[in-house]
């Protein structure tokens, strides 16, 4: 009874508190703000025996660079600060206000430590707006040549802080260009730096596709006979081997990692038309899923690897199907326009991303889910925008498209924000392959 | 009276008889008609289940010498997988040929190859579809011109009811919270919904913590909740000092 009435009175304070909050309106908030969170990023401290203020800038800026890639932070100016410009030791008490007064969101601090070719970073990231608590604390040991591919990952870790996934700034691309005459297959960073071409063969290279562990990427090239077949090149090789297991094909126009790594599927030719077929990884195992008199083309695998999207124009226009990956239950998902291609299913499985032709001929990047319900534009550009490919946290894409004469690439995330060109020279750059998280 | 008048009085009553039944048979064929005819159903009222309160008519009300205003435009992204309803604006049917592109890379030169390598001619597109409408304008922002379902209130609750000082509030709480939430681009398009409750300060001060009354599932998305207000705080000052609920959703998609 003595229990009972210990709870009595703040139960009944309970009930009339929730009682008074039903019985006013509701504030509904939608549509956040286009605005990315602020966050003052502090100089990281050196600590090390042999001090090297160009490391350190060399770092701030890297990790700058990547924290406004990511598309949800901006970079305040250091010149706004109220607290310290470098960061002091993590246990030294902060002052939160310093940082609320300048509207931060964030705080980002930290510090490395150098011997020798060894490099240690160790960075902590604060909740201004929640009471400057503290949400995550890590430390990395690499090289000192790695501190940009270290920042890099340090600003990943802050994106994951903040929406339970890392960002990309730490992926790559590979991508086609002509810039050096014939097309190969060139190699850069997300963020657009380092590029090189990793193919060289004076022929045309295609369609470059990642495996899932970032190991190896398959392609098409002409090189062999004249005609069309994958070969795989590893991330450290050179020109890559052929599938010559596929060879029943006559010609084979693409190949796309499944998500599980062992299996591909193919489009190649097939008593005259080109179909879809899946392989082992080793290109054995050949398993016709499409028959018929039509062009089935640019394979897509869902997520979960259980379906393949594709392109067909078994209804007299390229249109996008999705099939189970034993070639059963094919259905049709677009149904609008006399062009639809280039599908590319999204990480989490929720879109597929396809090139559209619109009113004036050119190519715009449409989303569609794969029931083929909800359809909507992502970019629109009088010029051509072309070859989806989806970031591996599935909050970019990255597409090429002609909007300034030749192709380039450009990014933007899915919510249609934040569209960056992303390559710039000569040539046309084409069929971008987003690759997987690094490991 | 003659056998001859009680025939004839007969033969009339049996008349009126008749012309009564055909009377009553004609007049309920005519109710009939207008009460389940197409032209009785056409002209009924439909009246809306739900009432909804235009926030921005809560303002002073206008001269009534001026024009109407223009239709406000669709908010940007309205079809959200959650909901699938088929209210898509397709691309339309492009009958032009596409600008000139390099031969290797080119889809069409692709497909055209393949056709002669099959032996094919390449048919002529067919859409076996109706026409789609109009191609969205074209621009680096996406503008999809969707058809919307009927909107839900900008403000719920009691609204309808509430006093215009509520009103007021309840818009510019929403408009001073909606500036300071940030949300990762990936969040946008999901049918994320957090309830949360504020006590809120005479002088619109939060006091204490914010409280989830319910969850989205997203714990990183509640956090951007919470980070919202606590960041918008001091709110403007609400009507009464108490708690107020506060419903926070990626996209206002018509709920």
């Amino acid at each position: 009874m003595k229990g009972l009435r210990r709870i009595f009175w703040p139960a009944l304070l309970l009930l009339a508190v929730a009682a008074g909050a039903d019985d006013r309106p509701t504030v509904v908030v939608t549509d956040p703000s286009a605005r990315a969170y602020r966050v003052a990023l502090q100089t990281f401290a050196d600590r090390g025996p042999a001090k090297d203020a160009t490391r350190v800038k060399r770092l701030r800026e890297a990790l700058a660079g990547a924290l406004e890639f990511s598309g949800l932070f901006d970079v305040i100016d250091p010149k706004a600060f109220l607290g310290p410009v470098e960061s002091a030791a993590f246990d030294e008490r902060l002052v939160c206000s310093d940082w609320s007064q300048i509207r931060a969101d964030v705080l980002v601090q930290g510090e490395i430590h150098s011997v020798g070719e060894g490099l240690t970073v160790e960075y902590r990231v604060v909740d201004v707006a929640r009471a400057c608590r503290s949400l995550r604390r890590h430390r990395y040991r690499g090289r000192t040549r790695d501190t940009v591919t270290m920042a890099r990952r340090v600003a990943d870790d802050v994106v994951a802080a903040f929406t339970g996934k890392p960002g990309v700034a730490s992926t790559e691309i590979a991508f086609v260009s002509n810039r050096s005459g014939s097309p190969e297959i060139y190699l850069m960073d997300a963020l657009g730096g380092n590029l090189r071409a990793i193919t060289t063969t004076g022929s045309i290279d295609q369609f470059p596709s990642w495996h899932p562990d970032g190991d190896e990427i398959v392609y098409t090239s002409y090189r062999e006979d004249g005609r069309p077949h994958i070969f795989v090149l590893a991330r450290v090789g050179r020109s890559g081997r052929i599938l010559r297991a596929l060879a029943p094909t006559q010609s084979q126009y693409r190949a796309v990692f499944a998500p599980d790594g062992k299996r591909l599927a193919v489009a190649a030719t097939a008593g005259g038309a080109s179909e879809i077929f899946t392989a082992l990884r080793t290109g054995r195992s050949l398993r016709r899923l499409t028959r018929n008199r039509s062009i089935d083309i640019s394979p897509s695998w869902s997520p979960d690897g259980e379906q393949i999207a594709f392109v067909s124009d078994r209804s007299g226009s390229p249109q996008i199907y999705v099939m189970r990956a034993n070639g059963t239950g094919v259905r049709r998902i677009t149904f609008n326009g006399s062009y639809n291609a280039s599908p590319a299913w999204s990480p989490d499985g929720r879109w597929i991303a396809y090139e559209a032709r619109v009113a004036g001929g050119q190519f715009d990047i449409w989303l569609v889910d794969p029931e083929g319900e909800t359809n909507l534009p992502l970019v629109s550009h009088p010029r051509s925008d072309e070859g989806p490919s989806w970031s591996p946290d599935g909050r970019k894409l990255v597409f090429s498209s002609a909007r300034r004469g030749s192709h380039d690439l450009y990014r933007v995330d899915v919510s249609g924000r934040n569209l960056r060109r992303i390559t710039r020279g000569p040539g046309d750059d084409k069929s971008p392959s987003w690759g997987p998280y690094p490991r | 009276m003659s056998a001859a008048t009680l025939a004839w009085e007969s033969e009339r009553r049996r008349g009126l008889r008749h012309t009564l039944a055909l009377s009553v048979a004609v007049h309920s064929a005519l109710l009939a008609a207008l009460v389940l005819g197409p032209g009785f159903r056409s002209r009924r009222v439909l009246v809306p289940s739900v009432v909804t309160v235009d926030l921005v008519a809560a303002a002073p009300a206008p001269a009534p010498a001026r024009p109407a205003p223009p239709p406000r435009p669709l908010p940007r992204k309205v079809v959200l997988p959650a909901r699938p309803e088929r209210t898509v604006t397709p691309p339309p049917v492009a009958r032009r040929a596409p600008p000139p592109k390099p031969a290797e890379q080119d889809y069409d030169d692709l497909l055209e190859k393949l056709r002669a390598e099959a032996g094919e001619p390449r048919p002529e597109p067919v859409d076996r579809r109706p026409s789609p409408p109009p191609a969205p304008a074209p621009g680096p922002a996406p503008a999809p011109a969707q058809t919307l379902p009927a909107q839900a209130s900008p403000v719920g609750g009691a609204t309808s009811q509430a006093a215009p000082e509520v009103v007021a509030w309840l818009r510019d709480a929403r408009i001073h919270v909606r500036r300071e939430w940030v949300l990762a681009a990936g969040f946008r398009f999901q049918a994320l919904e957090t309830r949360v409750e504020v006590d809120l300060d005479a002088t619109g001060h939060v006091r204490g913590e914010p409280r989830i009354t319910r969850r989205s599932g997203n714990p990183w998305y509640d956090e951007s909740v919470v980070r919202a207000i606590r960041k918008a705080d001091p709110l403007p000052a609400p009507p009464e000092a108490g708690t107020w609920p506060f419903v926070f959703r990626p996209e206002d998609y018509g709920r």
